[in-house]
């Protein structure tokens, strides 16, 4: 959310007006999330 | 104070949680959505979010996308709600039933936990059965039948469910077996031990994130599996609104993204049927279709039916006189209500616009209607044909 990326608590739904760059922004976004809880774990 | 942070404020004063539904952004990171355009939402601050709630789904095609707006803003033009057959309804039913295979006809619910909770209702009349099976962790809506096992915070032991909110009526909760998702021999097993209580099994093909194993779905839908014999299958589609996406398991398998377009930028849900189970007796009480009210005073009817067709028995002459008795107790007093109701209410001046659109009688002739319609209300008479009832039913 910080990132500005709004989803379901489990579940991502994607639709016909999401383009590739928004996909690609999303993924990044998430390794990045993911590699700060890594880091703090 | 910033629009936001005052809208945020009166939102926390009349919405529960200062929510819609129940999703919340976390402590710091809440936010009221201006607009929505595409893949995008604008808070009031201007501020642009990537967009993977989708309105909880049902948005496949992005918000306010110029085609759903010029469909709609063309309807809007005509009158939106009816209540009455309608061209583009008839049509959509046409394309829904043309999409979803188990489809033979179409009745349009305001919500997924309508549609689920009616599709339980059609189920248990068609099958004169009650218990219905659900898989642990499957979301169906938020009706009491629905509200069961969905997130156990304390799992029973299979087929017990564990509620998932207050106020859920504990003789709901003997009503409803759960079994794990995914576990086909229990399932099976289950089903083969309750068969002669189970009206339906509601599934999710795809329950929330976990994919089906293999085998899964089409070991229930074996038409000669334990499960097709025992129950009917009630397959909810991916969560509550029906979205038309067709995937295996549901929709047609191999079709192609023409599915897509119908019902994406709006929500739509719906129950499905066989025309077989929408034309049961028992549902067509009402002059179409199911009904789920009126059903009060109907004992009392099928009584008096009962001793009016032995009028020259003289043992239940008595029982006659009391239910005719009765009966008319109860409509005089429901008659009575209905015009003191209606004598009591003041008669609004009308201006010539509003005589101009009511196609109605006076106020004082609807109320009567509605009285005369109403079930009987509560009245001494009441208590003694329950007594009656009693008395009667305890005869050997």
């Amino acid at each position: 959310m910080r990132r500005k990326i709004v989803k379901a608590v489990n579940k991502i739904y994607v639709s016909l007006a999401h383009t590739d760059k928004d996909v690609a922004e999303t993924i990044e976004i998430f390794d990045q999330a993911l590699a700060v809880i890594a880091a703090g774990a | 104070m910033s629009d936001q942070d005052n809208l945020l404020r009166r939102a926390e004063q009349v919405l529960p949680g200062g929510i819609l539904g129940s999703h919340r952004s976390g402590p710091g990171l809440e936010f009221v959505v201006k607009e929505g355009r595409g893949a995008y939402l604008y808070d009031m601050a201007g501020q642009r979010y990537l967009d993977y709630l989708l309105g909880s789904g049902p948005m496949l095609l992005g918000h306010a996308h110029p085609a759903v707006v010029a469909a709609v803003e063309r309807q809007m033009a005509r009158g939106t709600s009816y209540f009455l057959l309608n061209e583009p309804a008839i049509q959509l039913a046409e394309e829904i039933v043309k999409a979803v295979p188990c489809a033979e006809q179409v009745r349009y619910t305001s919500s997924g936990s309508e549609a689920t909770f009616f599709a339980l209702r059609v189920a248990r009349a068609f099958r004169k059965r009650d218990k219905i099976m659900k898989f642990e962790g499957g979301f169906h809506g938020t009706h009491d039948y629905a509200l069961m096992s969905v997130v156990p915070r304390s799992p029973k032991a299979f087929p017990a469910p564990m509620m998932d909110s207050a106020g859920v009526p504990h003789a709901i909760e003997a009503e409803v077996l759960i079994a794990p998702y995914n576990d086909l021999a229990t399932a099976e097993a289950l089903i083969a031990a309750h068969h002669d209580e189970l009206a339906a099994v509601l599934i999710e093909p795809y329950q929330r994130t976990i994919v089906p194993a293999p085998g899964f779905l089409a070991g229930t839908a074996r038409r000669d599996a334990p499960v097709r014999r025992a129950a009917d299958l009630r397959r909810d589609r991916d969560r509550i609104p029906l979205r038309l996406r067709r995937r295996p398991g549901i929709l047609r398998r191999g079709a192609g993204p023409g599915g897509l377009r119908q019902g994406g930028g709006r929500r739509l849900s719906a129950r499905v049927h066989r025309r077989a189970e929408g034309d049961h007796a028992p549902l067509r009480r009402g002059p179409r279709g199911h009904r789920g009210l009126r059903l009060a005073g109907r004992n009392l009817q099928r009584q008096r039916h009962r001793v009016r067709g032995r009028p020259r028995d003289p043992g239940r002459a008595a029982e006659a006189r009391h239910v005719r008795t009765a009966l008319q107790d109860r409509h005089a007093a429901a008659r009575g209500a209905g015009r003191r109701r209606a004598q009591a209410r003041p008669r609004p001046r009308r201006s010539a616009a509003s005589r101009r659109y009511s196609t109605s009688s006076s106020p004082t002739a609807r109320s009567s209607t509605i009285a005369r319609r109403s079930p009987p209300t509560a009245t001494g008479s009441s208590a003694s044909t329950r007594s009656w009832c009693a008395a009667r039913s305890s005869r050997p």
